[in-house]
Parts: structure tokens; C-alpha cells; sequence
């Protein structure tokens, strides 16, 4: 006979076993007949993740905390619109990025910043990052970026949208998305060296192999 | 999306890293989407609240009644003071020394009283019942309440046995016997009284009788039992009051819901706003007529009914255009109709006006919290089962770009909860009252199955009279 304490224990357990269980597809189903268990595991489940997306396109916690939450209403009032066509967590992705982008534009953050020619004064101290997980200080050097910097560089490396598609996005020329890319690439780079996550190329040495040889 | 094979080594770091990347919401984010998502949660909060206090109070002050014990040696208290001035003042004192315990002691209740009969004896003056009148008085007691204490003129001295023998007087609730024309005696002069009767006279021992207690006419050494309140015409009330009020409304959108509907229009950003965003009201004057009748359960609480009549309206900035169809999602049901009313443009602006006739009954309870002299501060809440007639509201339709005939999933009933908080002042046989009201539509205006919830406001300043009905 089980006891009372070990019975609830057993519950619990089966709880979680059955969320932990629950598959993408009956999450779809449970949100698309507006089951808020089913809401809420979605949003257990991919929350952390896009709000590293949004974190890294705001400028502060906040920002970042009101673009998912923003995301998250679209991916529940829209769940209708996913077509099975590629991965669920794609399609939340890509909703949240553009949220993000709209957030940015909806407060013309996006558009003061866009062309800092300044940003290659940028003054990065060592100690502004703290000596977390590798992961984590990355992601922190990309928020070191202007804006407009970092925006296109999220879009373009981490994202994966061509320079035409950030140009319609952003509404701005395919050419100056390049050129902010460029750019911010080569800042990026200047501030993990700094920071001594990666180490500096030799002369004749790309990036890259200074990569591989660490 | 541009194909993966073109990534450098740079952005398969970056990408590497960043994926690996997680950030924690803060909890809130949750509940604010839950929020956006199933709406508010529909608690009717004003209407239970309303509902507690007026229960706890009608409860409260139809069930706790002081206790009787209490109001007995209180009311003998004050007799005792007002019959013998000069002892009040010192077993005052002691009065306050004793507990609760000891003043409802049943067996210290006997020995005070007894004290108290011994205390008259020897103070009152033998000559006061020694008059022919009181001496032709018939005594009668009656068994049952008074442990047989039946004297006649020939029995005086088993009578004064007997009455001296009474153990216990809080058993024995005072049968009030009726006055013959007799004089009143005093039941603690009675012992002297008799002691002093001519063996061949009757008297009747006559009790003070509930009320006379109750204006502590009479020292009572005992338990008295009193009889229940009477429904007294003396606490009737006839109110009048008239309420100029700005009334609007509250839409709580169940976005869910309408998206989810039978009936879901084309795909526009517009679906996805709330409702509240994209109309643009402004509130109208509204006003409020009624009487009703109060009955005072105390000093303090006075439970209120009457009728009343309610003009509440609101005014909708929409646009003239060209008749086009819409569609007024209702769940599972939908139906289509004509508008020549925009919310979103138009040739011309124009002003709808929603405007409702109501009738209600509202109930309620008013409690007084200060009185000072002429002027006195209460609250007041009630319910209101409320019919709506002569009604032709504007609907939003379910795209939240047309305003249509819906009058057809309106309710006809209601209810509706007021509260409110005044002043008033009597002057002459009027008492004049003045102070803010707010009234609230707990229900929505259309049937549950329409998206769009409505709920009805009015902010008003009631002015009223109120007189007592002899």
C-alpha cells in the first residue's frame, strides 16, 4: 500500500511525466481549440528561448519582456495561420522576430540608430561583461552594438534572412543592410577580442583560424 | 531565407552560441498574456461585494441582538438609579468592577434582587400602601410565572412566605397582568405592602408591563422576557431622489472568442486589436428617477426597496458611408446585416447615441456611519433587477469596422448594483440628502454569446428627501 506522501509524490510525478510528454502536436491542438494548459506549456516551453531572441534585439529586460509578450499573443491568436510546413518553433521564431522588428520601429528605436556612423568609437571596457558562460558574454557583446548594428547583424547571421528580405523588413536599401552588416561584423569581432573571447588573428590569419585554434 | 551552405564560420559561432542561450520571463508576462488571451476574468466583484456586506449586515443586525441578559440588568440599572438617586451613585461603581460573567449570573442575579427587595423594604413607607385604595386592591399572582405565588386577603402571610421563598426570579418572566384599576404597586414593596394588609383585603400585585421596562419606568430584579419586535410603522420611510449622472460603458473584448466565431473576416490587423482600441466614445448625460420605502432594522441600518427609472446613454464617434453588409459573429452563429455606419472612416463623421430606458426594482441596505446633531454621513448599496425597453442599440460587428442594428441580442433583463455615499440634514419633517452615486451593469448589454462584452457606468450626484411615515 502506498502512503499518502508517497502517493502524491507518485501524482506529481505523473504530472510532470505527462507534460514533459505532451507533444508538439497535441500543444497545437490544445491552443488551437484555446486550451489555456496547452497555452501555457507552449509558452513554458519556448519562452526562455525567444526572449533570448527579443533580449538581444532590446535594449534593456523590459523591452525585451514587453516584445514577448507581444509575440506570444500573436503565436496564440494566430496558431490558426501554421500550416505544418516547417518547424513549429521556426514559425514562433519568426512571429517573435518580427514582433521584435515592429517593436523597434513602433518606438523608432530602430530608426535613430540605424546609420551610426559612430559606432566605431564604441568604447568597450572588459569589465562591463561579466565572466559567465561563454554563451551568455556573446550574446551580451552582440547587445554592445548600436541598434541598427545589431539588428541587421541578428537578422542576417543568427536569423538567416538575406539582405533583401532585412532591406523590406527594415525598409531600408538592400546596400546599406550589406554595409551595416559589414560593419557590424567587424565590430563584433573587435569587441570579443577585446574581451578575450576570441583571440586576436594574426595578420595573416582570418578570424576563422584563430577559431579553430582555440 | 537565404541557404545555410552560405554561412561563414563567423556566423555558425554566432549562431552556435546564441542558440545555447536562454533567458527566464518574469511571471508576470504569463498572467498579462493569459489576460490579453481569455480577457479579464469575469469576477463580479462589485456585484458580490455589494452582496457580502448587505447580507453580513441584514444578518448582523437581525441576529445579533444585544443580549437580553445584558439589556435586563442594564434597564434595572437605570430604574434602580432613577427610583433612588442616592444609591445609584455608589453601586455605579461596582457596576463597572463586575464582569459580564458575574452580571448575568443567574444565582448573583437572585441575590441582588433579593437585596434589592430587603432594601425597599426598609426604605419604603408603609403608610404609601396603607391607603384604603391600595388596601382594596386584589392580589393576584400568577402560578405558572411566579412559582405559585397566589395571595389572597386571607392567606397574607403564606403569600409573604412564599414570595420570600422565590429562588429564582430569572426563571419566572413576568406575565403581565393587566391593570383593574388598580394602582400600581411596586413588586419589591410588595413584601411591605402585604405585612401590612388587613387580613380580610384582596390586592393585585400588578407588574410593570414590557414597554414600561423598556423606558426603565420600573426597577426590574429579574430576568424580564420581552417580547419580540413588533413590525412597527414608526420605522417606515418614504424616499424620493433624482440622480443627473454621466453614464458609459466598458468593453471587455474576449478576443478569443470573436476570432474563434463561426464568422471570422478576412485576414486584417484590425482582427487582432481589442475593441477597446479602436472605438471612440464619449459619455453622455444620463439621469435617474425614483421613490422607494425604508424600514429602520436599527439606529444605524435601514433596509431600503422601491422603483426607479433610468435614462442612461452614451454617445459612439462613427462615420457616414454607403450601406455594406456585415456580420455580427456569435459564437458557433452568426448574422449577417446591413450598416451604413463605419467605425473606421467614412464620407462624414456622425455622433450614434446608444441610449437605454430602464426600469428597477432596487434593494438594499443603507447604513448611517456618523451623526452629528441634524447631519448625518451614510453609505448606501443595492441591487437592482433591472427591465430595459424601448431599446436600439449600435453593435460593433465582428471585424470592428461597422456599427449595426443590436437591438435583436440585446438583453431585456439585467442587474444592475449602486452604491453610493451621502450626506443629509433634517430640516422640519424632511430629511434632505446630497452625495455621489456609481452605478454598474453587471451583466453585458448583449446576449453571451456576442464577443464584445458591454458593461454599463454611470457616475451621478443623487439628491434626495426622505420622510418618516407616522
Amino acid at each position: 500500500m502506498l502512503s499518502a506522501a508517497e502517493l502524491k509524490k507518485y501524482c506529481l510525478f505523473l504530472g510532470v511525466l505527462q507534460k514533459t510528454l505532451m507533444t508538439e502536436e497535441a500543444l497545437i491542438y490544445g491552443c488551437l481549440h484555446n486550451d489555456p494548459s496547452a497555452q501555457r506549456e507552449l509558452y513554458n516551453r519556448y519562452s526562455p528561448k525567444m526572449l533570448s531572441v527579443c533580449y538581444r534585439y532590446a535594449q534593456n529586460r523590459e523591452d525585451a519582456e514587453d516584445m514577448l509578450q507581444e509575440g506570444f499573443i500573436k503565436v496564440f491568436t494566430q496558431i490558426n495561420t501554421f500550416q505544418n510546413k516547417g518547424a513549429f518553433e521556426g514559425w514562433i521564431r519568426r512571429i517573435i522576430v518580427h514582433t521584435c522588428i515592429n517593436f523597434l520601429k513602433k518606438y523608432k528605436k530602430f530608426n535613430e540608430s540605424v546609420d551610426l556612423d559612430h559606432a566605431g568609437y564604441l568604447q568597450v571596457k572588459e569589465e562591463t561583461i561579466p565572466s559567465l558562460m561563454q554563451a551568455k558574454q556573446v550574446v551580451e557583446c552582440i547587445r554592445l552594438l548600436p541598434v541598427g548594428y545589431k539588428t541587421v547583424l541578428n537578422l542576417y547571421a543568427i536569423e538567416g534572412y538575406s539582405h533583401k528580405e532585412i532591406a523590406d523588413m527594415l525598409e531600408i536599401e538592400e546596400s546599406t543592410s550589406r554595409s551595416q552588416y559589414t560593419r557590424a561584423k567587424a565590430m563584433l569581432e573587435a569587441i570579443l577580442i577585446k574581451k578575450k573571447i576570441l583571440e586576436k588573428p594574426e595578420t595573416e590569419l582570418t578570424w576563422s583560424v584563430a577559431l579553430k585554434n582555440r | 531565407m537565404r541557404n545555410p551552405l552560405y554561412n561563414d564560420d563567423f556566423e555558425h559561432y554566432l549562431q552556435k552560441q546564441v542558440n545555447q542561450h536562454r533567458v527566464y520571463p518574469s511571471d508576470h508576462i504569463w498572467r498579462n498574456i493569459q489576460q490579453e488571451i481569455h480577457g479579464y476574468r469575469r469576477w463580479p466583484a462589485l456585484t458580490f461585494t455589494a452582496i457580502t456586506i448587505i447580507s453580513l449586515l441584514v444578518a448582523g443586525t437581525l441576529l445579533i441582538k444585544p443580549e437580553t441578559k445584558l439589556k435586563t440588568i442594564e434597564e434595572y440599572t437605570i430604574a434602580k438609579a432613577k427610583t433612588n438617586p442616592a444609591q445609584a451613585s455608589k453601586p455605579a461603581e461596582q457596576n463597572y468592577e463586575e464582569s459580564i460573567e458575574d452580571r448575568v449570573s443567574t444565582n448573583k442575579l437572585t441575590e441582588k434582587t433579593i437585596a434589592a427587595v430587603k432594601t425597599k423594604l426598609l426604605n419604603n413607607s408603609i403608610a404609601t400602601l396603607s391607603t384604603p385604595q391600595v388596601a382594596a386592591n386584589k392580589m393576584v399572582v400568577d402560578d405558572a410565572h411566579l412559582n405559585a405565588v397566589t395571595v389572597q386577603s386571607n392567606k397574607v402571610a403564606d403569600a409573604k412566605d412564599k414570595i420570600a421563598g422565590i429562588t429564582n426570579l430569572n426563571a419566572a418572566p413576568l406575565d403581565l397582568l393587566t391593570p383593574k384599576n388598580n394602582r400600581t404597586v411596586d413588586f419589591s414593596v410588595f413584601n411591605s405592602a402585604a405585612s401590612k394588609l388587613d387580613n380580610k383585603q384582596d390586592i393585585q400585585l400588578n407588574l410593570p408591563d414590557g414597554h414600561s421596562l423598556l423606558k426603565g419606568d420600573y426597577p426590574v430584579p429579574g430576568k424580564i422576557k420581552l417580547n419580540k419586535p413588533k413590525f412597527n410603522s414608526d420605522r417606515l420611510s418614504f424616499q424620493f431622489y433624482i440622480t443627473p449622472s454621466s453614464s458609459f460603458r466598458k468593453l471587455v473584448d474576449d478576443k478569443a472568442a470573436r476570432i474563434n466565431s463561426s464568422y471570422f473576416p478576412s485576414n486584417s490587423s484590425i482582427n487582432f486589436a481589442d475593441a477597446n482600441q479602436v472605438v471612440r466614445q464619449k459619455p453622455a448625460m444620463g439621469i435617474e428617477l425614483g421613490f422607494g420605502v425604508g424600514y429602520s432594522l436599527s439606529d444605524k441600518f435601514t433596509l431600503k426597496t422601491g422603483l426607479q427609472f433610468n435614462i442612461r446613454q452614451y454617445n459612439i464617434e462613427a462615420y457616414n458611408r454607403n450601406y455594406e453588409p456585415t456580420t455580427i459573429g456569435l459564437g458557433s452563429d452568426s448574422y449577417n446585416t446591413i450598416s451604413s455606419y463605419g467605425n473606421l472612416g467614412g464620407s462624414s463623421p456622425v455622433t450614434l447615441r446608444n441610449k437605454n430606458y430602464e426600469i428597477s426594482i432596487p434593494v438594499g441596505l443603507d447604513y448611517k456611519i456618523l451623526n452629528a446633531g441634524n447631519v448625518s454621513w451614510n453609505v448606501a448599496a443595492a441591487l437592482q433587477p433591472t427591465y430595459i425597453f424601448d431599446k436600439e442599440p449600435f453593435l460593433l460587428s465582428s471585424d470592428l469596422k461597422s456599427y449595426a442594428d443590436g437591438s435583436s441580442i440585446m438583453r431585456k433583463w439585467n442587474l444592475n448594483t449602486s452604491l453610493e455615499t451621502y450626506l443629509s440634514i433634517q430640516a422640519g419633517d424632511y430629511r434632505w440628502q446630497i452625495g455621489p452615486q456609481f452605478r454598474y451593469q453587471n451583466l453585458p448589454t448583449y446576449n453571451s454569446k456576442y464577443p464584445i462584452k458591454e458593461h454599463l457606468l454611470d457616475y451621478g450626484i443623487k439628491i434626495g428627501f426622505t420622510r418618516r411615515i407616522n
